[in-house]
């Protein structure tokens, strides 16, 4: 059996630690675009801004692929996907051959059309691979003058490493309020502030319109508003789509991402898919969607994994969810924060302290959850909102500070402490 | 494997479990000696809920809080803590691997690496995850602290957890509930299992 993976983060980490704790003699092939050692890319920022030690980067030991006997092709990035020959491509000619593949080639940052002089300058950047924080370094370390594009989850931690390293940074975004799609506006006003204290300067509604410059280097940006901003790097950082371009004519289902079934199978037998580019199975909605969401990616490898290797486990769906930081501001988010006709939220605020949980109910079940600072034992949300647990006689509790296990229904509080944990995918 | 199980019924929510494990944890081992020659203070605000990891570190000595919990002011008290999962979430949740589940089962942190991006907490499906805002390893985040969950007391010397040994009313115990137990090894493992029968 030959095992071929397309993408070298952690979807495909865990369905190569998977496949190998079942098949320890088969070959296992990771075809990585980046040349770097397994690195996480959720800790970028903070490589950025060079607050942490390098160790902390890195996602396993650097002996990772001899330890699970991985041939690694770094570098190399799959240009095209034969699925009748069960043969992938690869941008240096080579054909390399498989029985069972795995599509987690992650996301693609994607580019608004109409920014002048887009395209000209060396120090424009998006922020998604470790080549992006190296090159930011550089730019970051002379301490001038930054503007990112973007107000969301990669701008603004982009934005915080920046002013870290001691740049002057202003955050352009389209919308008005910071991270649009991840919080609710009372939420993003608190992190609007935070981030104004720690120094990065915001234009909300606004977005770049030209980026000039002398020769091949960054000048300035003229935002549609009409200010002009002296900057010595741009980041552009306005979103990230599922790379699935390259297999335009490989004969896969696409939607935004590659869809796939409960086992994370494509509709191509042999062929899997999970993480970033992958189209599974959202709980809430009940419709398949992409879920860039570490979690996501790791469940769906681990999953895939298994399937591959013969071992069928089903992949029950995801909610959106995601944790974040900004300046002393933790923030939880799980499903749909945003109050939308025919649902009722629920809410504590302390502007002060910038404390603030609200929950977000429909038909006596939750469809969303957010915690600003408070975010002990918010998984216990997750779960309510995973399994669709009705909490009408528990919504008095479900916005207080304590909230916790002794506020959940006597069948959840068997369940998670009585019971030996429940076994949904290693076990039978 | 052999976890700690509360037993609801009978817990007074006298949260001794949390004293014994912030003392079974500490360096001296002992309470008094950990209160006068290591100065931890027990974190009893964290009943109330949220403690404010800025005032915690501001009230002078380190307030330790306990990898188990009971919150007395909930309708419930019982008193929780890791569960050590098989399929933990929080493992699959760790933005940079400093979550792993070892050979014998137990979920431990590598507290060198753990970046406090509290992806744990999000995860955890019965919030057994709690904050060690005394340690720190990404500067520039003002006591954000690191992961703190159970670790069943491993290589404390003993084979009980602190909390089961401390528990006045025997409302925590260590056993091994798992149904079906050879059905979840790993293939390689439950071959092994044939072979030592």
């Amino acid at each position: 059996m030959q095992y071929v993976m397309i993408g070298h983060s952690f979807a495909s980490t865990f369905a190569v630690e998977t496949i190998r704790k079942i098949d320890r003699s088969s070959q296992i092939t990771v075809i990585g675009e980046e040349p770097h050692r397994l690195y996480s890319r959720a800790m970028l920022h903070e490589f950025l801004a060079r607050m942490v030690k390098a160790e902390l980067c890195w996602l396993r030991r650097p002996n990772w692929a001899e330890q699970y006997d991985v041939n690694l092709m770094l570098g190399t990035r799959a240009v095209k996907l034969d699925a009748r020959k069960r043969i992938v491509e690869c941008d240096n000619g080579q054909k390399v051959p498989y029985d069972k593949l795995l599509i987690a080639c992650g996301g693609k940052p994607f580019v608004p059309s109409g920014i002048k002089g887009y395209g000209q300058f060396k120090q424009v950047h998006s922020f998604t691979q470790m080549s992006d924080a190296l090159d930011l370094q550089k730019v970051g370390e002379k301490g001038g003058s930054v503007a990112v594009l973007g107000a969301g989850l990669i701008g603004l931690q982009c934005a915080e490493g920046l002013r870290h390293l001691g740049c002057k940074v202003h955050v352009v975004e389209l919308a008005d309020m910071v991270l649009p799609l991840a919080v609710d506006r009372t939420a993003a006003t608190m992190l609007a502030q935070t981030l104004t204290e720690e120094g990065i300067t915001l234009h909300l509604s606004n977005s770049i319109a030209e980026i000039g410059g002398a020769g091949k280097n960054v000048a300035f940006v003229q935002l549609k508003s009409g200010a002009k901003i002296a900057c010595q790097g741009v980041v552009i950082a306005v979103g990230v789509r599922p790379n699935v371009e390259w297999l335009k004519d490989s004969g896969l289902e696409i939607d935004r991402g590659i869809l796939v079934n409960e086992h994370l199978e494509t509709n191509v037998p042999g062929v899997y898919a999970a993480g970033d580019c992958a189209q599974g199975f959202e709980k809430i909605s009940g419709k398949q969607m992409v879920l860039a969401t570490i979690p996501v990616a790791n469940k769906q490898g681990l999953i895939a994994g298994y399937n591959m290797a013969g071992v069928p486990k089903v992949y029950e769906g995801e909610i959106p969810l995601n944790a974040l930081q900004f300046g002393a501001i933790q923030v939880v988010s799980y499903g749909y924060v945003q109050e939308t006709p025919g649902h009722e939220a629920l809410s504590l605020l302390d502007e002060k302290k910038r404390i603030y949980r609200k929950v977000v109910l429909r038909d006596g079940r939750m469809t969303g959850a957010l915690l600003l600072r408070a975010i002990d034992q918010a998984g216990l949300y997750r779960q309510m909102i995973s399994k669709g647990i009705d909490v009408t006689a528990i919504c008095a509790r479900l916005t207080a500070l304590d909230f916790g296990v002794g506020d959940m229904p006597a069948a959840m509080r068997e369940e998670l402490f009585a019971r030996s944990p429940a076994v949904s995918v290693t076990g039978k | 494997m052999k976890r700690v199980y509360p037993i609801e019924s009978r817990c007074i929510g006298c949260r001794l479990c949390e004293v014994a494990c912030v003392v079974a944890h500490s360096r001296t081992l002992d309470a008094i000696n950990s209160f006068r020659l290591e100065g931890l203070v027990f974190n009893n605000e964290r009943a109330k809920g949220f403690v404010d990891p800025a005032e915690a570190s501001r009230a002078g000595r380190p307030r330790m809080t306990a990898r188990c919990q009971v919150s007395p002011s909930q309708p419930y008290r019982i008193s929780i803590r890791c569960r050590h999962c098989d399929d933990p979430e929080c493992v699959l949740a760790c933005k940079n691997g400093a979550l792993y589940k070892d050979e014998e089962g137990r979920v431990l942190l590598d507290e060198a690496k753990c970046a406090g991006c509290w992806m744990c907490i999000m995860a955890c499906p019965s919030g057994s995850i709690q904050r060690n805002i005394h340690r720190a390893n990404v500067p520039g985040v003002e006591n954000n602290g690191i992961n703190h969950h159970c670790d069943l007391c491993a290589d404390l010397g003993s084979d009980t957890p602190a909390c089961v040994r401390v528990c006045p009313v025997a409302a925590l115990v260590f056993e091994d509930r798992d149904e079906a137990a050879d059905e979840m090894k790993s293939p390689q493992q439950q071959q092994e299992a044939v072979r030592a029968h």
